[in-house]
This record gives structure tokens, sequence and C-alpha cells, in this order.
């Protein structure tokens, strides 16, 4: 493989990493409606350098990096921990 | 106190945008800056359910460990723009000035005599009570520190009265509504560059139930309206009260009183409330361990370790555990492991290296350009965490720091990549940098888990493995002691009351 390939390839991987995110992005939003949701993912998925654009400008939502799911038992047993230390 | 909040949980999707004033859409190249900064100063920022924000209008009150980080950390949670409470000294900064007005930030003035007159000038807090009146009466998020002061101890100061008298005084003005919120920051460490931090969403105090209440009591109504006496006359404890004056008057000191307590008690409830920081730290790592033990395959969440530690913390002698979780804790420095670590054994070390080498790999010609675009604020930064300041000072001041350094590097190589290739070098330019930059950190926190590793087999710790083993052992044993007897004393009572 040549180095300019390489390089192409190491350029665009990022890209479609970024395309790929903001697709996913696009389809969960809450706010949007279906049809809102289908021309943004449509207008995406034909000009993929819009991606950075949308990521840069989209409503910003809260951070919850790591944040605890439900369904963890350990949860479960730290709330019933402080319940029964509280009641 | 009632019940603790409920379970945090995610929903599967992400957080829907709030409307109305103050959402985070309309500002956004502040969130975009404040999620950077948070993103670049800390390794994690994790939060629990802080929906209760979303909406409404919301006095938020919060410990004040870490001045700006403070604020910085819970901006980058929030699903809206709070309106900061912040000492007017900030405002005599020419920069500093210009961000505070951006940010919509309302100047406290401190320290005020009866007069109204005081050692940084002669201005009473009427403006800041109209400001939050205004704010609050728009449906928007008032952030306040009600300690007044950054805390170094790990636990909840004298609280003061002024966010009791601002919600008091909104709801006088006519607000209706109102909930005062209590978050409690919990930081690893709070001057470490790329630590963790939790945020935890306390029990609500909604604003006119407790009104009501008190009514019906009737507690409080022979007392004198605070707002008929003349501010020269009130007590004035703690010298913030010459405000008093310029307040929208309609509470009584009894209402102001007991609003505070219940703010000071929910708030103790969800912020650190530990002895010292060693006691933090020991009882930290013993419910890491303990958590980790009931489920090795998964992740501790720091929420989950801090909130058993702080349970730990008010159980009556605790003291053996943090003992014994203290010296693992010491012995976990000493051959430079984590919790996670010792429990692999010799084998699971050489995996995790054999990973991390394959990590490496992939990601190092990314981190090579992270190198070259952030190599240099991301070297300054971590030198100015090096200083020997104060945790506080350094908290204020590492983030801001990471902030102007990163947002100078940024423009530079925007620049670069105008000068470049025009639009499409800033495209590449915004495309790669944030790819470098994860990229970089990534390789760096492995590399460093790495070097740890080879170090370890170098000089040969398979010994100080076992006995840390046994040390893991006699913590996690007595935690879970500790829990049972607590879940079999809830059970007798339980049977008791019935």
């Amino acid at each position: 493989m040549k180095a300019d390939t390489i390089i192409e390839l190491a350029l665009i991987l990022p890209v479609l990493l970024i395309w790929a995110i903001s697709l996913r992005d696009v389809m969960r939003r809450r706010d949007l409606g279906r049809r809102q949701r289908v021309a943004f993912a449509a207008v995406l998925l034909f000009l993929p350098p819009l991606a950075v654009l949308y990521l840069l400008i989209r409503p910003p939502v809260s951070v919850r990096r790591g944040a605890v799911h439900s369904d963890d038992p350990r949860a479960r047993l730290v709330d019933e921990l402080e319940l029964a230390t509280q009641a | 106190m009632g019940e603790p909040p409920p379970a945090q949980s995610v929903p599967s999707g992400p957080p829907e945008v709030p409307s109305g004033p103050g959402r985070w859409s309309r500002h956004v190249l502040q969130a975009r800056l404040v999620a950077a900064i948070a993103t670049v100063t800390w390794r994690e920022v994790e939060s629990g359910d802080v929906s209760a924000t979303a909406s409404g209008p919301v006095l938020l009150v919060s410990n004040h460990f870490g001045g700006a980080a403070d604020a910085i950390v819970l901006m980058s949670v929030l699903p809206r723009r709070p309106r900061i409470l912040a000492d007017d000294a900030i405002w005599r900064y020419p920069v500093a000035k210009q961000v505070m007005e951006w940010i919509g930030a309302i100047p406290v003035h401190r320290g005020r005599g009866a007069s109204g007159g005081g050692p940084r000038g002669g201005q009473d807090n009427s403006d800041m009570f109209r400001a939050c009146h205004d704010a609050l009466g728009a449906g928007e998020v008032v952030l306040i520190f009600p300690e007044g002061i950054t805390r170094e101890e790990p636990s909840i100061g004298q609280v003061r009265s002024g966010a009791a008298r601002i919600a008091l005084g909104a709801r006088a003005a006519g607000v209706s509504g109102i909930r005062i919120i209590p978050v409690g920051i919990h930081y690893d460490d709070k001057a470490a560059f790329r630590s963790t931090v939790y945020v935890r969403e306390g029990r609500p105090i909604d604003l006119d139930g407790v009104l009501e209440e008190v009514a019906t009591s009737g507690s409080s109504r022979g007392d004198a309206v605070a707002g008929e006496v003349p501010a020269a006359t009130q007590p004035d404890p703690d010298g913030q009260h010459a405000g008093r004056a310029g307040e929208n008057a309609g509470w009584t000191h009894a209402e102001v009183e007991q609003l505070t307590e219940l703010v000071e008690e929910r708030l103790r409830a969800a912020a650190p409330n530990y002895d010292d920081w060693r006691e933090a730290r020991a009882l930290q790592t013993a419910a890491e361990a303990y958590l980790r033990d009931l489920e090795p395959t998964r992740s501790v969440p720091i929420g989950l370790r801090d909130r058993l530690g702080g349970w730990l913390a008010a159980r009556p002698g605790h003291e053996r555990i943090e003992e014994a979780a203290g010296d693992y804790r010491d012995a976990l420095s000493h051959t430079g492991l984590n919790d996670a670590w010792a429990t692999e054994g010799t084998a699971g070390l050489r995996g995790k290296s054999f990973v991390t080498v394959l990590t490496w790999l992939l990601m190092l010609p990314y981190a090579i350009g992270g190198v070259v675009m952030h190599g240099i604020p991301l070297v300054l930064s971590w030198l100015v965490s090096r200083l020997r300041l104060a945790p506080a000072v350094m908290a204020t001041i590492l983030p801001v720091a990471s902030a102007v350094l990163f947002v100078i590097a940024t423009v530079f190589w925007l620049v670069v990549g105008w000068l470049f290739d025009a639009w499409v070098g800033v495209f590449l330019v915004a495309v790669m940098s944030p790819v470098s930059f994860a990229a970089l950190v990534a390789v760096a926190e492995r590399a460093q888990l790495w070097m740890r590793g080879l170090r370890n087999r170098v000089f040969g710790i398979r010994h100080s493995l076992t006995a840390l083993a046994r040390q893991r052992q006699q913590v996690v044993g007595l935690v879970s002691d500790e829990i049972t007897s607590a879940l079999a004393t809830a059970a007798g009572d339980q049977e008791l009351g019935r």
C-alpha cells in the first residue's frame, strides 16, 4: 500500500466515525418528529461533510458519562441501604 | 429526612432537550465550551438523574469544594443554563468580568454591614435579589453555593440563609412552583488533572408545599415580618443580611430559619460528608472493593462507590473499616496498582498488558497527531496541576488554564488549516482535533497503566499481590458484615413495626 493511501485512510476513518455518530444521534433525537429526523438523516447521508457541522450546532444534551444503569443490582443494594438507615 | 432520591437510572435514549428560558440550545457556544473544558479537565464526569432541573423555576444549591470547577462541572451536566451567583470581586478583573456577564452570572456583594457599606464597597444586594427573583420568575435555574465560601474539608460547612431568602423573596414577589434542588459534587481529587467527578441530585424541596406546612403548623406567624423591620435593627450573625432593605419582603425569620435548616439537611444528604480526606478515600476504596466483588465483570460506577462510601461514613464504628481500607489503599499506592488490577492476579495483569499494547498500536498514529496538535497545552495544563497551591485554588485555576490553553491551540490550528487549504483545511482540523485528542489521552492513560504492569513484573510483585489479596479480602469482609448487620437491623425494625 502506498504511503499516500495510508494517510488518506487515516484521514477518512475519523470522518466516517463522525458521520456514523451524527447519523445515530439524529435517529435518537427525541426533540424532532419522525419526518424531521428522516430529513436530517437524508441530508447527512448524502452530504457526509455536514456531519461535523451538525455535531457542532446540534442542541446540547446533558452529560451522562458512565451513569448507573437501573438493571445494576448494586444500585438497588445502595438504595436499600440508604432507605434502611433513614427509616 | 424522608426517602432518598429514587434509584438513578439512564433512559435508553438521550434526555429530552428542555424548552423554556435558559435552555442550552439558546447558548450553544457556551454549552460546547463548558463541555470541552470538562472533557479536557476530568477523565470522567458522572451524574445521577438531574432531570428535576429540566423545567420550571429552580433554585439549585450546591456544596462548594472546587471554586470555578464546581460551576463548570454543574454546567456540564445540567440540562439548562444556570444563572450562577458569584462573588462580585470576580467582576473587577477585565476578562473575567466579560466572561461572567456572557454566562449571565449574578454578582453577590459579600461582607456588607447593616448600613449597606462593607469592606469591598458600598453596594447592597438589592440588585442581586431582584435579578434572582426575575430569573426565577422567568422559569430559569439559579445556582447558589449557600456556604458562601470554598471549603477544603469533604463535608458541608455552615449553610447561610441566602438561598432561603432568595426563594422566599421570589415567592413573595409572586413566583410560584419554585423548587430548591440540592446537588452534591463529589471529587476524587479536586486538585488533580484528569480526575473524576460525580454529581448527585438530592431530594428537591417544593417551596409552596413547605410554606403550606409552616402555615398549617402556625409556628412562625407570631414572628415579626422581616421586611417591616429596618435592616439595621435585625440580628446579622453572618454579616450577609445588609441587603434586606432591598429584598422583596414577605417572609419571616422563622420561615428563613426553617427553610435554611431544611436546605442544609438535604444538601448534607447529597454532598460528601466525611471527617477528612483520608477517611473519604479509605471508605471509598472499601466501597469500591466490595462493589467490584459483587459484580466482578462490570466496572464500578464512581457514583455508587461514593454513595456507599458516604453510607459507611455515617455508620457508627466505621473506624475499623477505615483503618483496614486505609492500609489497603496505602499498599495499593505502594505497588502502583488500583483495586481493579489487584483483583486480576499476575495472569490478568499479563492479559491487560496485551490489550493495552493492541490499543496502543491502533491509536498510535492518531495519538502522534494529538501530540502535535495538543501536546503543548496538555503538558502546560499538567505543569499547572503540579504547582503547590491550595486544592480549592487549584480547582479554580486548572480548568480556567486548560480552557485558555486549548482555545489558543484550537484557534492556532484552525488558522493553520485555513492557510493550508482554506475550508478543506478548517474541516480537517475540525475533524482531527477531537479525534487526535481522544487518541492521545487514551494512549497516554493506557501507557501509564502499562508501565505500572511492566514495573510490577520487572520487580516481581507476585508476593505483594498475595498480601494485597489478603488485605482486600479483610476490607470486603468488614464492609459485608456492616451491610448484613444494617439490613438485619432494618428487617427487625420492620418486623417490630408490624
